[in-house]
Parts: structure tokens; sequence; C-alpha cells
């Protein structure tokens, strides 16, 4: 097993140099559209008009289990929104349900509003530790959509079936929500309940999308040839299996 | 000094994931117990975020009840019930076990918060069909598409025995077309999260330095 994964990352690694350099060339493809990515700019921005906090939830997952990948999704997210919230002085209410995110998500909030310039803007109760099991949490921030003057939702990382309940809350609101999750049984209620869905490893994609340097696109690049090349494999074994 | 702050936390973030990555694809006695001893001091770490998370409760909801905001009832009892778990699990009794185990706090866990874990989880119910309610108002050709799949699967469900093409047609879908969904999705996350790790691997994606 650890042997297919080591051959597997041999394999990434050449590739995304070769697209990094194609990219850096101009000869590499546009990134196709995910209009909830493309959408979070415009959300600060009404947030910054009505003068109305804006949630932003990185999942109920922790840093340093298997569901990483997802909460640095969240993180990743954050970090971008942050920069744009602190720009125009929007209020951004973040919410995280594991202690190891927390000083985290703290310190990319803060450097957000330093690298704008406005230091003295930035409070550390903006970003809020609910509870560690995810019920709890889900029921914290439902009552916080309920009751805190908001225009918009983003949550993007690990939920599960408790996110019905944070989910309906905003859509009975009317909050305009934004939601992304990798988890299969989630996606139908984050469909259902947000206006714009991040399926699946589109929550990975948050960095090359906001920052667009040459690596980045060159790893989502990278990610379409591999699944490609899955895609090649798995027919290739049925072909196999039909004609052996 | 700004260079300083941002190469140190990269560098450190690179040379750690790979010590870990090391350790895991090879059985060298060397790289096992750096990338051991690593995990173990991120574990120690965790521990003290935990800490930076009870003070970070007590600031919010301080906070809430200092400036009577909205809500603050909900914020008193929070930060009432911490303090009375606190105060019941800390103390060490001689012959009694200590922290989480202590029949005190078990009490409080089975009594209280598991009665309103259950309670919520309940509650979906609720949410769950309002929430289809929603999605199946066909808005759109994927919405029509879905609620036509529901009204299948549903029917196959509770056919009772009348329409015995209802049920195969109901396995047919779960294990056909949705079973191929999901693996689609599950595969392309899985590319998606290796390629994350690259990515902070590399120092190319670090939202913890400018």
């Amino acid at each position: 097993m650890e042997l297919i994964g080591l051959v597997l990352l041999l394999l990434i690694l050449p590739i995304l140099l070769f697209l990094s350099f194609r990219v850096q060339a101009g000869k590499a493809d546009e990134l196709r559209s995910i209009p909830g990515m493309e959408g979070l700019p415009e959300l600060v921005g009404r947030s910054a008009e009505t003068g109305q906090s804006l949630h932003v939830s990185v999942g109920v997952a922790g840093l340093g289990g298997g569901m990483t990948a997802d909460t640095w999704a969240g993180l990743t997210l954050l970090s971008q929104m942050a920069d744009e919230a602190a720009a125009c002085d929007t209020p951004l209410i973040v919410t995280v349900a594991d202690a190891t995110v927390l000083p985290l998500a703290q310190d990319i909030v803060r450097r957000a509003y330093v690298r704008n310039g406005n230091p003295e803007g930035y409070d550390p109760t903006q970003v809020q530790l609910i509870a560690p099991n995810a019920m709890a949490y889900a029921s914290g921030v439902a009552g916080i959509l309920e009751r805190e003057p908001l225009t918009a939702n983003v949550m993007v990382g690990q939920f599960g079936d408790e996110y019905l309940l944070m989910g309906e809350t905003g859509a009975q609101r009317g909050l305009r929500q934004v939601v992304g999750t990798a988890d299969p049984g989630t996606l139908p209620f984050a469909y259902a309940s947000a206006d714009e869905t991040l399926i699946g490893e589109e929550i990975y994609a948050g960095g090359a999308y906001t920052s667009k340097k040459p690596i980045q696109i060159a790893s989502l690049l990278a990610e379409d040839w591999l699944r490609w090349l899955v895609v090649a494999g798995i027919l290739v074994a049925t072909a196999l299996k039909i004609l052996l | 000094m700004a260079t300083l702050k941002r190469v140190v936390p990269t560098a450190v973030a690179i040379v750690v994931g790979v010590f870990v990555l090391l350790s895991v694809f090879t059985s060298n006695s060397a790289f096992d117990a750096i990338g051991l001893y690593l995990i173990d001091t991120a574990v120690v770490i965790a521990a003290f975020a935990l800490i930076l998370g009870v003070i970070n409760v007590l600031r919010v909801h301080g906070r809430k009840i200092r400036e009577v905001q909205t809500g603050r009832f909900y914020s008193f009892v929070l930060i009432a019930a911490m303090l009375v778990v606190l105060a019941v699990g800390l103390p060490t009794l001689p012959g009694r076990p200590s922290g989480p185990s202590q029949p005190a706090i078990q009490w409080i866990f089975e009594n209280i918060q598991a009665p309103i874990q259950a309670s919520l989880s309940g509650l979906l119910v609720f949410f769950i069909i309002t929430a289809a309610y929603r999605l199946l108002r066909a808005r759109n050709l994927e919405s029509l598409v879905m609620l036509i799949v529901v009204i299948i699967v549903l029917l196959g469900q509770v056919t009772l025995g009348l329409v015995p093409v209802l049920p195969k047609l109901k396995d047919w879908i779960l294990d056909v077309p949705a079973m191929a969904g999901v693996r689609g999705i599950l595969l392309g996350v899985a590319l998606g999260a290796v390629l994350t790790g690259i990515r902070l691997l590399l120092g190319v994606e670090r939202p913890y330095s400018d």
C-alpha cells in the first residue's frame, strides 16, 4: 500500500512540474468555472454594503486527523475571504469546532487585517470555538445564524448529517449560502439548502482560484490529468475482465 | 525580519512534512523514530490548543454577558455549565476515578448531554422534510430528475409486493448510477486531498504564514 502511495507521489511531481511550466508559458487551458468559488467576493461586497456580518465555518473536523485536507480547504478559503473582508471592513464571524483549528483561524484573520493596514480592526472574538462535538457545534452555529445580523453563510470543510441543523436554519432565514463538502452523504443536504454548492474535490480548488499562481493552477490541471488516467485504468481493467 | 517570518514557518512545515512522509514510506528505524516524535509533538501542541479554546469560549461568551447582547442567557448557561463540569471533574479524590471517568461527570454526560444530543438528532427528521420539500420543488432539470428518482426509490421501498418491478428498479438505481456517482466523487476527493498534501509539502499553499 505504501509503495502505491510512493509511486503515485512520484508520478504526480513530474506531471505537476511539467504543467507548471506550461501554465507559465501560457499554453495551459483555462480553469473551468466554479460558480460557488467565483461568487465569494460578491458575498463579502454585499456584507460590506449592508454592514452586516458574514459567517464562515471551516467544518467540524480538526487538523491532524483523517479529514485534515477538508479543514485545510476551509482555512484556505477563509484566508481569501478574510483578506477581502479586511480590505472593505466587513465584519466576519468565524466558527470552528476543533481547538486545533482555533489558533490557525485566528492567525489567518489577524494577518489579513495587518496586511490591509488595519491591525486594530482585528477582534480575537471574531473567531469562536463552538464545541468539539459535531451536533453541539451545529446547534451553536444554528443559534448564531438565527440571532446574529448576517447577510451570508459560507461553510466549507467536513460536515455530516448535523449540517442540516445549520443549513436549514440559514435557508429558512433567507441567507445566501455557499456550502462545500467532500462527504457524499452530506452533499444532497447541501444541494437542498445552499444557493451554491462546492461538490467533492471542488473545495480544494480555493487557493488556485484566488492566488492564480502557476503551480496552484498546475495542481488542478494535474488533478484532471490523473482523473483521466484513473478513468482509462478503469476502462482497460473492465475490457480485460470481459475479454480474458 | 519579514522574510524570516515568511520563510521559517514554511521551512519548518516542509521539513516536518517530509520527515513524516519518509517515516510512512520507508521502514528505516531512524525515520520511524523521527516521525513518531514529530507526531507526538503535534499531539502535545494540540492539547495546549484546547486551553486556548477554553479561554476563547470564556472571552466570547463573557463579552456577550458583559455587553448585554442578544442570547446572553445562553452564554451564561454555557459558562456556568463549563465551570461546574470543571469544578466537579478536576479534583482528584483518593480511591476514585478522576476526569471524565468520575461518576459525577459520567452522570452529567449520561443524563444531560446524551438526552440533549438525542433530541437534536430527532429534530433532524423535521429538517430533512423541509430540505426535501425545498429540493423537490422542480426548479430546474436537475431537481426534476431528482424528484423522479426519489419517487421511484420511495415507491420501490413501500410497494408491498404489488408492483414487483419497482423494488428491482430501486435496487438498480442505488447500485448502479448512485454508486457510480458516489465513487466518482470519492475518487475526485482522494486525488484532490493528495494534491492538497503536495501543495502543502511544496510550501505553495500556506495559510499559516504570509
